[in-house]
């Protein structure tokens, strides 16, 4: 308990500092920062009202408060490309973003980690080989690429996929929104052709990410078997007779902290990943947005990103840690 | 009494990149049914790989090139893994060296133990728990019932080390292979370990192999002893005998470094240990005070030197007669 | 695993000197096909990014006349663009920035990781102020590393601007809490050596021992992760110049080239994207490749 709580506390120290980034970051960029709040068509006498309500005229540290203050409210200003609050802009573009990572995790985990027990367990193949060769090759190709290579086989020359036009079917209403996931919605309210339709939009993207991505899994659950199965104590379990089948599982039980970490790692690469791909696939989620104002400089809506995707990371760091300390009676 | 393990010939190498090097050099050794032999010799002598092999544990690169181990008559070098894991934890069963690293430190104690039992028999869980509880209190761990919850990392060494003496006897074991039984336990504690693990042995008429590189717990607890040294078996003697007058030069070392540290903590005996093993003739000869020119031609046979008595080496009779002053 | 194994046989102490770490090296890179094949692929690499916009057969920046989009052909290897310009020269132009670009950015992560790394590592868990300064480094890396690399480089160029500098500096900033853990975990070994203790009974300050006597020795680690960091940096760049935040248009580089060719990927002209993207990976497994090797090589030395 003393760990847990621990961990907690230190949580909003670590928001501090994330937010003190950003606020340096932002400072960074050229131009008056005022126009993020007021939007670029306000007339002299707003800009003013505005800069005084934010203090720039005032020393930094005052000005660190005041953005603080701003933060927690949830005012992060106005994207200058959509005109709308970034915040509004945010909440709706989160889920698509958490539908595609929550299925490359998923099938990341179901893929990578019994196929990295099995190369533990068993050491020499073919199938071996062809894990060893796809490590490889996924490290060194960029996920971009292999998204537009897919989609030129599987829906230009194969037809077998749709197009990279977004999450659905533009002939096809979106479901009922009630978690913001397509497919959870659809098959919620029972709306099949949106079902069918988003999950057809959903294979290249999560294909391409789980391809890219999955192998970090995989490396290290291999890895990890392969340290435990060499444990005295699974040695010892043999020793006492224990059938193969146990003495595996005795292995893969002592795998999982490791195994969890990586999956806890792996979801914030995906987060980065994810950008590149959304952009792609027009995916309209986070990653395409964060692009989208990079290019158009809409600095509100850049550092409204990066600060969810500090805290995103923190977040799933802290799930690690709490599920080690659910599944390691050492930490107490 | 008929031996319930025979050695013959025994030879298992280690491959490395520069060759295969020999680890255990046709060794032949036997173990009667309820009596306590203590093997000794020190580290890199072989004494874990003789223990893991009897096992049928050695991994490549271990390779057993030859000989056979006969257990009750089978020949285990031919059994195959099915057959092998049901002796192994019910006839031969084995204790190690730092017990708590040979526990799952992510299962209780208890479950370990139930598991153990129900790879050996149809147990159902109730029962099995039951059984537990009663292996725990003949181990002598105190609040059994309380204790089946509890993980490695929350016991002692001394307590850890019961568990496993509690699962390696729980069922008819028949020969019960220790492995240095005093390593990272303090002295009383090894002290009333090596008793209960005695006393289990002699009530279950269980045989011990008891491997050591402290002679006195050999002396204290064993029969008979068998010394080793670079994968060979050098003597082979009852107790009382060996250390009223070694048979052999590196025993009389060994005896004589023992008698040295005595009184001090954790007897491992400082031997002139600089000198690798001879490739050819005697392998001792480098250490050796008494070696001749004959030494240099053969590995000495290991021939029988007394009544019950065998060494290997070919100035034996002369050490036993007290001849030599080395 | 030490009370379950025999004592292994007894290895030779290797050999000391210049000379013999070099055989030792080419003896070791014989045996390994996979790293012999990372090495030719760097040292092409290297060639090209000095040669490269020299030795293609078409200009790098300029349109041809005549229709754009040509597929594969013996005039034009790769095919050409939407804007008619030869990808063949392209490609073999593009290392020049990409590799100056992981070079420099690589060159200053190390020096600024490992000399962080050294006083963290050395310093840490002692008292005072250099104990301060050592937390304090690790917890702004610490806080560097919370945020997804990709969109923290999409958010150092955004706000700085794009354009080559930025890119650099990006990178750099991004790189250096890498090396540093790397660097720490290393200097925390070293110094618990006796020659370190030795070094102090001479009457060294606790700096000079820091950097001159305990750093050379930690620098292992760090070296051998040199190589992967360039091929991820060359990952990273052209993945910012893929969405507009990197090196601008004009200039070959292969991820912006893959943006070029993206919409034409999806109506058949397969070969804008394929061929830079297909190269650029491979290059960057060439220099995974080196990067697994040296580490293979170092490591088991190292261990002593």
């Amino acid at each position: 308990m003393k760990y847990a709580s621990r961990r907690l506390a230190l949580l909003p120290v670590q928001l501090l500092l994330v937010s003190l980034i950003v606020f340096v970051l932002v400072r960074q960029m050229p131009g008056d920062p005022t126009f993020l709040y007021t939007g670029p068509f306000a007339t002299t006498e707003r800009v003013a009202e505005v800069r005084k309500q934010l203090g720039l005229d005032e020393p930094t540290y005052v000005q660190y408060v005041r953005y603080l203050e701003r933060i927690a409210y949830g005012d992060f200003g106005l994207s200058m490309r959509t005109s709308q609050p970034v915040v509004a802009d945010l909440r709706q573009r989160l889920p698509a973003t958490m539908e595609l990572i929550l299925y490359a995790v998923v099938f990341s985990v179901l893929i990578g980690v019994p196929l990295g027990v099995y190369t533990a367990i068993r050491s020499k193949g073919a199938l071996n080989r062809g894990v060893f060769v796809y490590g490889m090759t996924s490290g060194a190709l960029p996920d971009f690429w292999f998204a537009l290579v897919a989609i030129f086989i599987f829906f230009y020359k194969l037809h077998w996929l749709p197009g990279p036009i977004g999450r659905i079917d533009l002939l096809i209403s979106k479901p009922q929104n009630i978690s913001g996931l397509y497919t959870v919605d659809a098959l919620l309210t029972g709306n099949w052709p949106a079902l069918a339709s988003a999950s057809g939009q959903l294979v290249l993207p999560v294909a391409t990410l789980v391809f890219i991505y999955m192998s970090l899994v995989l490396k290290n659950t291999r890895s990890a078997m392969e340290d435990m199965l060499r444990s005295e104590f699974v040695t010892y379990a043999r020793a006492a007779g224990l059938p193969r089948l146990m003495q595996w599982r005795y292995a893969l039980r002592n795998a999982m902290p490791p195994i969890i970490t990586v999956t806890g790692i792996l979801t914030w690469f995906l987060l980065g990943g994810a950008v590149l791909v959304e952009t792609v696939f027009a995916w309209g989620g986070l990653g395409q947005y964060a692009v989208q104002s990079v290019v158009n400089s809409d600095y509100a809506a850049l550092q409204a990103v990066v600060l969810f995707s500090a805290v995103f990371t923190m977040v799933i760091f802290l799930l690690v840690d709490l599920a080690y300390f659910l599944i390691d009676p050492r930490i107490k | 009494m008929a031996p319930i393990l025979e050695l013959r010939e025994l030879s298992v190498s280690y491959e490395t990149q520069g060759g295969a090097r020999a680890v255990l050099s046709k060794l032949s050794l036997d173990v009667s049914a309820g009596e306590a032999l203590g093997i000794v010799g020190e580290s890199g002598s072989g004494k874990t790989v003789l223990v893991r092999s009897i096992l049928g544990l050695l991994d490549p690169p271990f390779r057993t090139d030859h000989g056979t181990v006969v257990f009750e008559g089978r020949d285990l070098r031919q059994l195959d893994e099915q057959s092998f894991r049901q002796l192994r934890g019910g006839s031969i069963a084995l204790t190690t060296p730092e017990p708590r690293k040979h526990l799952n430190p992510l299962i209780s104690i208890g479950r370990q133990i139930v598991n153990v039992l129900r790879a050996h028999q149809t147990l159902a869980e109730q029962a099995a728990r039951t059984r537990t509880i009663e292996l725990l209190r003949a181990v002598g761990i105190p609040d059994p019932e309380r204790r089946l919850a509890a993980y490695p990392h929350e016991l002692s060494g001394g307590m850890c080390q019961r568990v496993i003496i509690a699962m390696a006897l729980a069922h008819q074991t028949k020969l019960l292979l220790v492995d240095e039984p005093t390593a990272g336990l303090d002295v009383t504690i090894s002290r009333q370990i090596l008793d209960l693990m005695h006393e289990l042995a002699v009530s279950h008429g269980t045989a011990l192999m008891l491997v050591s590189r402290d002679l006195g717990v050999v002396a204290h607890y064993c029969r008979r002893v068998a010394v080793m040294y670079d994968g060979r078996i050098v003597e082979d003697a009852p107790v009382e005998a060996f250390f009223a007058g070694p048979a052999h030069p590196y025993s009389r070392q060994l005896l004589r470094a023992a008698a040295a540290s005595r009184g001090k903590r954790g007897a491992e005996k400082r031997v002139d240990a600089l000198a690798e093993p001879a490739r050819t003739g005697c392998p001792f000869r480098p250490r050796c005070p008494v070696a001749v020119a004959a030494c240099a031609t053969a590995v000495p046979a290991l021939q029988q030197v007394a009544a019950g008595r065998r060494a290997r080496c070919l100035r034996a009779e002369a050490l036993l007669r007290q001849e030599l002053a080395a | 695993m030490s009370s379950d194994n025999p004592s292994l046989p007894a290895t030779p102490l290797p050999r000391v000197g210049q000379q013999t770490a070099w055989r030792d090296f080419l003896s070791f890179t014989r045996q390994r096909g996979g790293f012999q094949l990372g090495l030719a692929i760097v040292a092409l690499s290297l060639g090209l990014a000095v040669f490269g916009p020299h030795i293609g057969p078409y200009p790098t920046e300029t349109a041809l006349p005549g229709m754009p989009l040509q597929p594969p052909s013996w005039r034009h290897w790769m095919g050409t663009d939407v804007s008619n310009m030869d990808i063949f020269s392209r490609v073999i132009a593009a290392p020049r920035i990409d590799l100056t670009i992981a070079l420099v950015s690589t060159a200053i992560a190390f020096a600024g990781g490992v000399a962080l790394g050294v006083i963290s590592g050395f310093f840490g868990g002692g008292r005072g102020v250099p104990k301060l300064l050592s937390e304090g480094i690790m917890r702004a890396a610490d806080i560097i590393q919370a945020f997804p690399v990709f969109i923290f480089a999409l958010a150092l160029v955004g706000f700085r601007g794009p354009g080559t500098e930025n890119v650099i500096a990006a990178l750099a900033f991004l790189n250096i809490p890498y090396f540093l853990r790397i660097t720490r975990g290393a200097v925390l070994q070293v110094r618990e050596r006796p020659f370190v203790e030795a070094q102090r009974c001479a009457g060294n300050s606790e700096w000079r021992i820091a950097f001159v006597h305990v750093m050379p020795n930690a620098l292992t680690p760090p070296l051998a992760n040199i190589s992967p960091t360039i091929g991820f940096s060359i990952l990273l760049t052209s993945g910012l110049s893929f969405v507009g935040a990197g090196v601008p248009v004009p200039t070959p580089e292969w991820g912006s080239m893959i943006a070029i060719g993206a919409p034409n990927m999806m109506t058949g002209q397969w070969w804008t994207a394929l061929f830079p993207g297909l190269v650029l990976g491979i290059v960057i497994l060439g220099y995974a490749l080196v990067g697994d090797g040296l580490k293979e090589f170092l490591d088991p030395v190292n261990k002593r």
